[in-house]
């Protein structure tokens, strides 16, 4: 993935760079809002149309990390596009986002966040799914109206038991 | 007792031909699996590339209880009990590592690799009374591991928990001869998930035994890779391999379509580069009896292990594996082969999970009824076979008749 392409701009103005860390965490749980919310188009329009999509875990077993879910911006669309004809997990997801971290900032702005994501099910009961981290670069779009996008995620998680999995991005 | 597979059938649906759906929920049936069944049966407890030099070791899970599986000073793969002989505590706690020796946490008990008691604590911290056991009668000889029988084949570690078992030749039977082209350590697993499932064991077995599923569960929805160009698979059955195993295996006609399945753009191509053994395009799913699954897509393989915790509660283990001489490149293209299908986040794995947790959740409130397990597709890939070869050997080693819940008429 390039830097300069996507319509993405290396270029910032000053106010946006000023900005760039609220904005992005804004964008970050705004868009994880748009996924718990089973809007999944919204969810994929955050994304650069070169961004790259990563779940991963590490395996005290194996001792190294493992790769659970890799995938373009057009290949998550195809696996969207798949969920009405699914047989998926009826539970209702949330996002509990901790501290986020801005880790790198200026046109390309990088921000690390802690979540754990909680499952209800259609009875009311709630079950932890996950915890892990949200590794994410995001870009500063001049040329879309100074949004910003993300161009890479990458999902760390600490939780490697995942009960039925998930057919939907997490 | 009258064999289930070769049973006639007739115009009235046979007794064999149903499962009692009590023998999935109840705790008596439960109890005996574990003090006849995984008793006396060869568990497979790892894949030989998780402890390929001396001292390595896994510990597992197998059949309720912690076991360590080792390679010692000689390479030799031993297994024992993971509880130490002094006060019960485990001694090892990670699941994975390599180590000189065992070493228990709590009092500092040391065992060699070969399972010996070799230091008991106080001869490491220098204590004043490094010598308090000397005239007690204790002896460290009498104090070491307990082993339990361990062998390979194919690559894959088994355990057994009796104390005379029979040999692993004998319980594997048929299996080595259909699957040593395919698996043994030339592979290695690069993926390893486990997954606590509320359901019984069996089920998830089932459900990877039957194909049935495969063509509604999934198929109707049009997400399945295994899209077997129609017809082309239709020459292939299921054969029994004795003692319960069966393997359904194919050479090449059995394609998948990964584009027709929604899995891959026109432009992506996962198929190619099939696993030593194995032909592009073909497949093969082995069972081994009574609680694993090999299952092989042509370049990327699949080995799936039950740890039955209680009636509605297993915990599923499941592996990808891939050749041990992988390139970068081919490695990651079986990665994701892998992951589109057999992951945690995959088309497929959810939607089985889903079923057999809402099979369980429905058996267990329900009393007195029954599953049919009657399909007869001359062995087909449809055909039930599989799961009657497994209830008939199932029973045979429980004594429980698979389609009442009661005892065996001898």
């Amino acid at each position: 993935m390039s830097r300069a392409s996507d319509g993405l701009d290396s270029s910032i103005p000053d106010s946006a760079l000023a900005q760039a860390g609220t904005a992005v965490i804004q964008a970050l749980v705004a868009n994880l809002r748009a996924l718990d919310d089973g809007e999944y188009s919204a969810w994929l329009s955050y994304f650069a149309d070169d961004a790259e999509y990563r779940v991963s875990g590490y395996s005290s077993v194996l001792r190294h990390e493992q790769t659970f879910w890799c995938a373009s911006k057009q290949e998550l669309a195809a696996i969207i596009d798949l969920l009405p004809r699914q047989v998926v997990d009826p539970s209702r997801q949330l996002h509990i986002v901790g501290l986020a971290g801005i880790t790198e900032k200026g046109p390309w702005t990088q921000v690390r966040a802690p979540f754990a994501l909680y499952k209800t099910d259609p009875q009311g009961a709630s079950r932890l799914f996950a915890v892990g981290t949200y590794d994410d670069s995001w870009a500063y779009a001049p040329h879309e109206g100074g949004r910003w996008a993300c161009v890479a995620r990458h999902v760390r998680l600490d939780t490697t038991e995942l009960g039925s999995g998930s057919h939907v991005p997490i | 007792m009258r064999s289930a597979t070769t049973a006639v059938p007739s115009r009235q649906l046979s007794e064999y031909d149903r499962v009692a759906n009590s023998i999935y929920t109840s705790e008596d049936t439960f109890d005996r699996e574990r003090s006849t069944l995984f008793a006396s049966a060869w568990l497979f407890a790892c894949h030989i590339s998780e402890i390929r030099d001396p001292g390595d070791f896994r510990v597992v899970d197998v059949n309720g209880e912690s076991i360590i599986v080792c390679r010692d000073e000689s390479a030799r793969v031993r297994a024992f009990r993971n509880v130490c002989s002094h006060r019960g505590c485990a001694v090892l706690r990670e699941p994975a590592g390599n180590s000189k020796n065992l070493r228990c946490i709590y009092h500092l008990w040391t065992y060699s690799l070969g399972g010996e008691l070799i230091g008991t604590g106080a001869d490491l911290r220098s204590l004043p009374r490094a010598d308090a056991y000397e005239g007690t009668g204790f002896e460290k000889a009498d104090f070491g591991l307990t082993e339990l029988a361990a062998d390979v084949r194919l690559g894959l570690v088994f355990v057994n928990f009796a104390p005379d078992p029979e040999s692993l030749d004998e319980f594997l039977a048929d299996v080595p001869s259909y699957a040593s082209p395919v698996l043994g350590d030339h592979l290695e697993v690069f993926h390893l998930h486990r997954s606590n499932v509320r359901t019984n064991w069996k089920l998830f077995s089932d459900n990877n035994r039957e194909g049935y599923h495969v063509y509604l569960h999934h198929l109707v929805r049009t997400t399945t890779p295994l899209l077997m160009k129609r017809g082309a698979g239709d020459h292939i059955k299921w054969r029994a391999l004795g003692n319960g195993h069966a393997i359904f295996a194919d050479t090449a006609t059995s394609a998948f379509d990964y584009q027709a399945g929604g899995y891959a753009s026109e432009e992506d191509d996962l198929t190619g580069n099939p696993l030593p053994g194995m032909v592009d395009g073909a497949s093969m799913l082995l069972y081994i009896f009574p609680d694993v699954l090999v299952n092989v897509r042509s370049n990327v393989m699949r080995i799936d292990r039950m740890e039955p915790v209680s009636p509605g509660m297993t915990v599923l283990e499941f592996r990808g594996l891939a050749a041990t001489d992988d390139s970068a490149r081919e490695r990651q293209d079986r990665i994701k082969t892998h992951n589109l299908v057999w992951g945690p986040f995959g088309r497929n794995l959810p939607e089985d999970i889903l079923a057999v947790e809402m099979q369980w959740n429905a058996m267990a409130t329900t009393t007195g009824s029954s599953s049919v397990i009657a399909r007869r597709e001359d062995d087909g890939f449809m055909d039930d076979v599989s799961l009657r070869i497994f209830y008939e050997e199932w029973s045979r080693r429980t004594g429980i008749a698979y389609w009442s819940g009661e005892e065996v008429e001898s």
